[in-house]
């Protein structure tokens, strides 16, 4: 026997070379290609529970106008936040997990048949909150924020290096309370810089609404490219 | 994270292969582990030695892990390094314009059966 694998004499030997996550990458690339034919780009959001990841999609709205969005959103119990959505006159569908603390591309293609995407050019795709397992799990969206409040610590990058990688936008959230917290904006940015070079960092409040007509400039221009 | 999600899917994809062979039995399944893939090498053994007795065709089947080390290439001076500790800035000019070339692997690499 083999003593660097175990293999015996006799045995077939297969190389694969196969992704284990395969189904997860094969329903992401199904709902991109989905919401690319309805010409519709579509943004994920993670962060931990409380960060202001609905907040924020609220008060981005206010300064979408003209742009048909949706959002898909995800919580293990509830439609809280679907309500929430609702409630500013925006089409939403509730993801509820029941006990699995991510969404997988599986569930947002669900999600995607019980939404209608006429007239809808954006769609943003709320995730459970959770700084450590959506990150592994692609969904297909376009373009995926990375969100972090205030009160949060400006240590946390380095700590959950995966969700800061694979994002492509980081925001600071709830800036109206730098006052009162040690929260040291420019180690925060360096060191998420650090981790991911190429995330485009903005500070805002979706509570006072400062930082909230630059994020939505970035995402007219993302519109604009995406055709 | 989720290693038993991961061994769960790990599981299927090697069941594939072995049918697609007509495998009475697997004997060994090799995967590659990058270390930032997120995933801990030992928490996926004990997840691999609760799941795989479950199966008929992996009953008596034994995992190998290959764990691979990240890598990274700047494209702004060409040179290839290791970095420390999750920073992607280029050790040799300072830019930021790095990808990573190993280390997020999570592939099941090979599998040895009877058929």
């Amino acid at each position: 026997m083999c003593e660097e694998c175990g293999c015996g004499e006799g045995n077939q030997v297969v190389d694969v070379g196969e992704d284990i996550l395969r189904e997860n990458l094969k329903f992401a690339a199904h709902n991109r290609e989905h919401l690319d034919e309805h010409g519709v780009f579509s943004v994920e959001l993670i962060s931990a529970p409380g960060s202001g990841k609905t907040s924020l999609i609220e008060a981005l709205s206010d300064h979408l106008g003209g742009i048909g969005i949706a959002v898909i959103e995800g919580d293990i119990e509830t439609a809280r936040d679907a309500e929430r959505i609702r409630a500013k006159g925006i089409p939403a569908f509730q993801l509820t997990t029941g006990g699995a603390c991510h969404l997988d591309a599986r569930l947002v293609h669900g999600a995607l048949h019980h939404l209608s995407l006429d007239g809808v050019k954006l769609l943003f795709i709320e995730n459970v909150g959770n700084l450590v397992c959506p990150a592994a799990f692609r969904l297909g969206a376009h373009q995926r924020w990375v969100i972090l409040s205030v009160p949060e610590g400006d240590d946390k990058p380095a700590k959950y290096p995966r969700a800061f990688r694979e994002a492509t936008v980081f925001i600071v959230n709830k800036a109206d309370l730098l006052p009162h917290m040690e929260f040291d904006l420019g180690r925060v940015n360096q060191e998420a810089l650090s981790l991911n070079p190429y995330l485009k960092a903005f500070t805002v409040s979706a509570k006072t609404g400062e930082g909230i007509p630059e994020l939505a400039e970035h995402l007219r221009s993302s519109l604009k490219i995406s055709g | 994270m989720h290693e038993v999600t991961v061994c769960d899917s790990l599981l299927d994809l090697v069941e594939e292969t072995a049918r697609k062979h007509n495998a009475r039995r697997v004997a060994v399944v090799r995967v590659r582990i990058g270390e930032i893939s997120g995933v801990v090498p030992e928490l996926l053994e004990h997840a691999f030695e609760i799941l795989a007795p479950e199966r008929n065709l992996t009953r008596n089947a034994s995992l190998v892990m290959d764990r691979v080390k990240p890598a990274a290439h700047c494209e702004t001076c060409g040179k290839d390094f290791e970095p420390e500790e999750y920073i992607f800035i280029c050790p040799a000019c300072g830019s930021g314009r790095t990808r990573l070339t190993a280390g997020d692997e999570l592939s099941l690499d090979r599998v040895e059966m009877e058929v």
